[in-house]
């Protein structure tokens, strides 16, 4: 609110001044939120470099025994091994909460199977195909991993983000202009307590030149 | 040997085909070269070899990798139906019960595809109709509704019902793996009763069968080990019939506590000295992959043995048909590991010569 709009009255300025402490109180406590924040986050950071690092490896990993599997057993065998299986992995998405945020818990079910339930028979399938299903069951286990910790990532700097527009315009913004405010009325009322004494001295001279 | 139909059979005739088709096959020095040229020359490299029919059929739907993996499929399901269909007498049968591999495989891939629910074209593109079944009967197999009526069609077959407590069992528990199991133990089984011992070249045939069941038992072993698996009842995974191995040996093996006591426990077999640089390598990398070359090679070098043995029988024939496979296999290795951009060292680690 520019300061020309404010009211000059006595109980404007003890609104303002309880406008101003409970702004400062509430800059400090998000001020606080954003450096917790921030350091939840670089926990998160050093999280998601780990897992980002075991996602390519684990992608590496599966492509090369998926083509050593399709060298050696042949593309038609391995397409025949991939139709025995006919069962999805499940994941059930539950929430946790972080300072406030709410970020995501995906647990996965069914995604790593022992090798006798996984649809073929064990004696004719080969352990190429087999370590083939088997780097891909990891690679699927980390990719859940990283959807989790990623989303939690990005949760965390958006709210982050937020925090800190929220202190800056606390900061910069609304807490100097509250202070402007309480200044421009302290200004007026002075000003008017001013032109109120000499008012009253002028009617006191007046009255002493009529009397 | 005669070439009378319902007696021993044709061997002088089918064995002179074969020598004649062995030396079709692509030399050992042709290796190194396939592996200099990219998928455009080995195609165009195949196309002015054996294989020129079947690359020049499917050359209009397909290209690269998959021309080369489907014309070399197709051309070995020519070759070996080519081969059981001028033997005679009991070396047919004995060729056909040794191809049943092939109609096993058809199955298990019409059944996986009508379990999955996989259209018509995609089973077709798996199908490789190298043994008693042709294209045509399989393709009634797959026009089938389900897994259950593959089953029913079956039972129709000689030699291939599946008892009536695997389709039982699959239709509570909704898994093809049981029947699966029981169509490999039930493929030796028929093999194994077909060869009668009569000569020491169908001894030496049976025996060479036998190192092979050994080897595919050996591999479940090893399988089950490596995954921590103890199932209540092992001797479901193997396949009677071993040279060496017997299921009550294997049994006693998979109750080893760990890979190195059972590495150890296997020092007192033959094919120990085949596997054991391949068990090392299981410790530092924890893949069976060298394993399962190293025994592959120890039959390869075992029927190799064999066929120079008696010339006149089915030891050269079979010979040839597994090396024939592995050339399929090779140049498959070459290709596909081309188009994956595999080093050349991973590529050679790969080819069995």
């Amino acid at each position: 609110m520019p300061a020309a709009d404010v009211k000059p009255t006595r109980s404007e300025l003890l609104e303002i001044k309880k406008k101003i402490k409970l702004t400062k109180s509430g800059y400090k406590i998000l001020k606080m939120k954003r450096d917790g924040l921030i350091l939840e986050f670089f926990k998160i950071l050093e999280q998601a470099k780990d897992i980002r690092d075991k996602v390519n490896h684990d992608y590496e990993e599966a492509m090369q025994r998926i083509a050593v599997s399709k060298a050696v057993d042949g593309a038609i065998t391995v397409q025949s091994a991939a139709f025995a299986l006919k069962t999805h992995p499940e994941l059930s998405l539950r929430s946790k909460n972080i300072m406030g945020i709410v970020v995501p818990e995906i647990e996965a079910n069914s995604i790593r199977t022992p090798m006798d339930q996984r649809g073929y028979g064990v004696i004719g399938t080969s352990v190429y195909i087999d370590e083939a299903a088997k780097a891909f069951e990891n690679l699927v286990q980390t990719i859940i991993e990283a959807a989790e910790i990623e989303t939690t990532m990005k949760k965390l700097l958006d709210e982050v983000e937020k925090t800190k527009r929220r202190v800056n315009a606390l900061e910069f913004k609304v807490i100097p202009e509250l202070q402007e405010s309480e200044a421009f009325i302290r200004l007026r009322l002075e000003e008017m307590e001013r032109e109120n004494t000499f008012r009253l001295k002028r009617v006191k001279q007046k009255a002493e030149a009529h009397g | 040997m005669l070439s009378i139909r319902g007696s021993k059979g044709n061997y002088a005739y089918v064995t002179a085909r074969v020598k004649a088709k062995k030396s079709l096959l692509i030399s050992k020095d042709n290796y190194p070269k396939l592996m200099l040229m990219d998928l455009n020359e080995i195609g165009r490299f195949l196309g002015e070899t054996q294989y020129q029919v079947e690359m020049t059929e499917l050359a209009t739907k397909y290209d690269g990798v998959n021309l080369i993996e489907l014309g070399t499929s197709r051309n070995l399901a020519r070759v070996f139906t080519d081969i059981l269909n001028y033997s005679k007498g009991d070396l047919r049968n004995m060729l056909e019960r040794y191809l049943m591999r092939w109609d096993i495989w058809n199955i298990k891939t019409v059944m996986r595809g009508k379990y999955y629910g996989a259209s018509a074209e995609d089973i077709q593109e798996d199908i490789v109709a190298a043994g008693k079944f042709d294209e045509g009967y399989i393709n009634i197999l797959i026009s089938l509704e389900n897994v259950e009526a593959v089953l029913k069609e079956l039972k129709n077959r000689e030699g291939l019902e599946i008892p009536d407590e695997f389709v039982k069992e699959f239709q509570e528990t909704q898994t093809l793996a049981p029947i699966e199991d029981y169509l490999d133990q039930l493929y030796y089984a028929e093999v194994l009763a077909c060869v009668k011992c009569r000569d020491k070249a169908e001894r030496l045939f049976k025996q060479f069968l036998r190192k092979e069941v050994d080897v595919t038992n050996l591999m479940t072993l090893l399988k089950l080990k490596k995954e921590g698996l103890a199932p209540e009842h092992p001797e479901k995974y193997f396949i009677e019939g071993g040279d060496e191995l017997q299921i009550k040996a294997l049994v006693d093996l998979s109750g080893a506590e760990s890979m190195d006591r059972l590495a150890s426990e296997l020092t007192r077999y033959s094919f120990y000295a085949d596997i054991k640089d391949a068990l090392e390598e299981f410790k530092k990398t924890g893949s069976l992959s060298p394993a399962g070359l190293a025994m592959q090679r120890h039959l390869l070098r075992s029927s190799e043995k064999f066929s120079h043995i008696y010339p006149l029988s089915v030891l050269p024939i079979m010979d040839y048909m597994l090396r024939k496979k592995q050339e399929v296999d090779n140049i498959r290795i070459i290709a596909r590991c081309k188009e994956s951009d595999l080093a050349p060292d991973q590529i050679k680690k790969l080819l069995v010569m």
